[in-house]
């Protein structure tokens, strides 16, 4: 038995070329709750998705794994990119010898990865016909790239206009113009959707590129049930990437599957299906032992923790929301007693009460745009609305919201007031709307809820056809204007989902755009926040703080705060 | 009855004539299993009338007690999980608070807030007026327990009973009423009508009915009165199969001809003539319908497309158990289960009993 496991061993010794490290038959499995869209870097822009981006293609730049607070580092460039004193030109070097993964598009020859592919990467998200959802954050940006923009019209980029702001200097040098310095500039390369596409590929699977993902990355995509499963293979032409000892990627195989219900998540992970997991709402009871004293103090049961399983918990760099459609004639505007109407709603959400029922202890309130952790939170600060659903049904009354024969509350003008709320279709959708309802139901407003799945109502909304929905947002990158941006006026209609236009707001995001983080930048955030409050667009919601669990045997396991994803760096050994 | 022995009295070498239905009733009287049933069902449709006149399961939105008690018999068999409650996320707020920002509160001026007045005023008045009359989370122990919000699970199974059979009810009478009307049309005028009624049948049978209820339940908005139209718009076609059938057959025997020959009109031999010779078969429709549609509509509301937030119904109390069973709390879906079991069985059997009772071959 010993001997023949030794033999196995040596023939897999041999068999094994160049830097390829992974150990094929060590498989991860892992699962989403929600279905990934596709793998085209300027295509997509869900977690779910970007999760497997992350893994087949390589941004310029990365974060050090286990640095924190995070650290940008070099990825394929042989050091962080020469920085001209202005703050406007980047200029990457590339190291040579990184190589795509095999593909059919390349008829057999091994492709090394050039500047060029950066450079025809980013221009893919300025293209008119991909239409990509990071467009907000390249529009405007590169000098010289409105002009080649504005040529494409309505068509496609004509890639091979030379234009200053993205210039290749030579084979492995790319050199970024940008028309105003960026303090983030390169937390945003950092994304995963900067990842290098080789032009040859995604030409050759043009009509259907979101299947079709070829990247440097550590993984392949080598199987992809839609909505089903994922299935990744290390990439045997990965470069021999060693940290702290150990070549990576350690595991061969990543099985990712779909599950969207909780419950058989849960059973999942416990029955050593998935090797690691996030706890489902409906099971943190179950896994930890919570401390009503404070909520955040947690540790496994013991029936877990004696199986050897590894809790590891983060906060979440997000806020949770609840919008008003600031152009919407009924909650919408900015006359006093519209302000009054969106605030009474606000305080007559029981917002503890929900974070002790759905999540469990397991968030904390926002009370400022920018959540803990991001460049530009301040603690201090208290923005949100205290919990007094008498004093929400005097400040309606002070407004001449009169309750009507009905026993519900009528316009200042006489006119019916019903209030729509977009929602989803789900258990947990279910669970809020009971507190919504309970909100509305004290404040005697007639509420109705508009049900659809999640893209239906973006699209909606983008349509300005919504009046309120709830929403998070998790940082791109660790930066306060990552979040500020989400009441800019120009984005309205997008990021701005609140369809907010305030023009002192405005004025001063501008005005923060032009600083780094500090304490003048901070001023201004406050001022900010002070306008998101009074002006009430939001109703703030919570920052989770999430606990995912692994098995005894999974190794290297740690959660990084922007990483979605540590895949490459597990091992297994059971 | 009496009254009819009397009137052919005079006749004594002919016995009672019955009609198709006194039979029924009699051969049904004889079934015990029929009969237990059909008290099984009338009891139901007693507790869903008190549901919807208000009398029982009204107030099953009122938090009564503790979230997710156990059973009043079972009180020792729940799961030992320490709920949180608002008060426990306050106190660490505040214990939280009082570390983060001991220096320098921030917050709003009064004039940064426009609102900053009214809100001071709002708040005195709120103060100065009555404190709201809350009533305290009690531990008074309930006969199905509560649910996660602390609200009756018996309340709730009653009103998700009235829903349900509301539900099924309306739903199979609907259903019945376009399945009959098209059906008769069809079988009676046959030629063009059926073929054009044919091609809309078909176009609905093509369709899965799963998928069709998700559909039509897509693009209207929630509530019962939208559960119940899906339903019989999806639901009506197995009735309108059989009644062309019947319709076809009847209108070729000599009743029908012979009151064509004293100039009855079409309407009048349709409905007057046809239809009574062939409700028995509704009534056995009906009731086979019923079922379906009350389980329809767990499956709905299960699915998260039935009744609203401020409804419920045995689906959408269903819907709540995966989550519930998790963690361990059992009792809310096994008393849906219970009803909704005992019902439906009720119900079919019914059916079964119906169908031998009123079918004049079998005697």
């Amino acid at each position: 038995m010993m001997k023949k496991r030794i033999l196995v061993a040596t023939i897999a010794a041999l068999a094994a070329t160049g830097a390829q490290a992974a150990d094929m038959n060590k498989v991860l499995r892992v699962a989403f709750n929600v279905p990934e869209t596709g793998f085209d870097p300027a295509k997509v822009s869900d977690t779910y998705s970007g999760a497997i981006l992350e893994n087949v293609f390589d941004p310029l730049v990365t974060y050090d794994y286990l640095a924190r607070p995070a650290k940008v580092i070099p990825n394929t460039t042989v050091a962080l990119p020469t920085v001209s004193a202005d703050g406007k030109v980047y200029t990457f070097k590339l190291k040579p010898g990184i190589y795509f993964a095999p593909d059919a598009a390349f008829k057999g020859q091994k492709r090394e990865l050039t500047a060029a592919d950066y450079a025809y990467s980013i221009k893919r998200h300025l293209d008119p016909t991909i239409n990509s959802p990071w467009s907000f954050l390249v529009d405007g940006r590169f000098a010289g790239v409105d002009a080649l923009v504005k040529a494409a019209g309505k068509g496609a980029l004509n890639y091979d206009t030379q234009v200053e702001g993205i210039r290749v200097l030579d084979k492995y040098t790319l050199q970024l113009t940008l028309n105003e310095g960026n303090y983030n500039f390169l937390q945003i390369l950092a994304m995963p959707a900067f990842g290098a596409v080789a032009r040859e590929a995604i030409e050759a699977y043009a009509s259907n590129t979101n299947a079709k993902p070829v990247g440097t990355g550590p993984y392949t995509l080598k199987e992809w049930k839609p909505g089903n499963k994922i299935i990744l293979e290390a990439n045997p032409n990965f470069r021999k990437l060693v940290i702290n000892g150990q070549t990576l990627p350690k595991v061969g195989r990543v099985e990712v599957s779909i599950i969207e219900e909780e419950q058989p998540l849960w059973l999942a992970f416990v029955n050593q299906q998935l090797d690691i997991s996030g706890i489902p709402q409906a099971a943190l009871q179950e896994a930890l032992v919570i401390d009503p004293k404070n909520p955040l103090n947690v540790k496994l049961q013991d029936k877990y923790a004696k199986q050897g399983i590894q809790l590891e918990r983060k906060k979440d760099l997000e806020i949770t929301y609840q919008f008003f459609n600031m152009q919407d004639p009924v909650v919408g505007g900015d006359a006093k007693e519209k302000i009054a109407l969106r605030r009474a709603i606000a305080m007559a959400f029981p917002r503890n009460e929900t974070i002790a029922a759905i999540r469990r202890g397991q968030a904390v309130p926002v009370h400022y745009v920018i959540p803990e952790g991001v460049a530009g939170h301040n603690p201090a600060f208290k923005g949100a609305v205290k919990y007094d659903p008498a004093a929400a049904n005097a400040l309606l009354d002070r407004f001449g919201y009169k309750v009507g024969a009905d026993g519900l509350r009528t316009q200042p003008d006489g006119k019916p007031l019903s209030i729509e709320m977009a929602t989803g279709t789900s258990g947990i959708d279910k669970q809020w709307n009971e507190y919504w309802q309970k909100a509305f139901d004290s404040l005697k407003i007639r509420l109705t809820f508009k049900y659809g799945k999640w893209n239906e109502l973006n699209k909606a909304n983008r349509q300005n056809k919504l009046q309120m929905w709830g929403l998070a947002w998790g940082a791109d990158y660790p930066d306060g204007e990552n979040f500020m941006q989400l009441l800019y006026g120009k984005n309205a209609g997008d990021a701005n989902s609140a369809n907010f236009k305030n023009a002192e707001y405005d004025r001063l995001f501008e005005a923060s755009l032009q600083l780094p983080d500090g304490a003048e930048r901070n001023k201004l955030y406050d001022a900010m926040n002070k306008i998101v409050v009074a002006q009430q667009p939001w109703i703030f919601g919570d920052t989770r703080i999430r606990s995912s669990l692994a098995h005894r045997y999974v190794k290297n396991f740690k959660l990084h705060p922007l990483l979605n994803t540590t895949w490459r760096y597990i091992d297994l050994q059971k | 009855m009496t009254s009819q022995t009397t009137l052919l009295a005079d006749d004594a070498s002919c016995p009672a004539s019955r009609s198709l239905w006194q039979l029924g009733w009699q051969r049904l009287r004889r079934d015990r299993i029929g009969l237990t049933a059909l008290w099984v069902v009338l009891a139901f449709v007693l507790l869903a009338l008190a549901g919807w006149l208000g009398l029982a399961g009204s107030h099953w939105r009122d938090e009564v007690a503790k979230p997710n008690m156990p059973p009043a018999l079972f009180k020792d068999y729940g799961p030992a999980t320490v709920e949180l409650t608002a008060a426990d996320i306050d106190a660490a707020q505040q214990h939280n608070t009082s570390i983060a920002d001991a220096s320098a509160a921030t917050g709003m001026s009064a004039e940064d807030d426009p609102l900053a007045a009214d809100m001071a005023a709002a708040q005195t008045q709120a103060a100065n007026a009555a404190p709201l009359a809350v009533t305290p989370a009690n531990d008074s122990l309930l006969v199905l327990g509560s649910d996660s919000r602390g609200r009756d699970v018996l309340q709730k199974v009653i009103q998700g009973t009235a829903t349900s059979l509301l539900v099924g009810l309306s739903g199979a009478l609907l259903a019945i009423l376009i399945g009959t009307l098209l059906g008769a049309l069809s079988g009676y005028f046959g030629r063009r009508t059926d073929d054009l009624l044919m091609w809309f049948y078909s176009v609905f049978t093509s369709v899965p009915d799963m998928l069709l209820l998700l559909a039509f339940s897509a693009v209207m908005s929630r509530g019962i009165d939208t559960v119940i139209m899906v339903m019989a718009l999806t639901s009506w076609t197995g009735t309108y199969r059989l009644m062309r059938a019947e319709f076809m057959k009847h209108k070729g025997r000599e009743y029908v001809q012979a009151a064509d020959a004293i100039g009855a009109s079409h309407r009048s031999r349709m409905f007057r003539h046809i239809l009574p010779n062939v409700t028995h078969l509704l009534l056995v429709q009906f009731s086979l319908l019923t079922v379906a549609l009350i389980k329809y509509e767990a499956i709905l509301s299960f699915l998260g497309f039935g009744v609203g937030i401020s409804q419920t119904s045995w689906g959408a109390m269903l819907a709540e158990a995966p989550a519930e069973l998790l963690q361990g709390y059992w009792w809310q879906m096994a008393a849906v289960t219970l009803f909704m079991s005992l019902l439906v069985t009720a119900f079919s059997m019914l059916t079964d009993s119906l169908r031998d009772a009123l079918d004049p071959k079998v005697k």
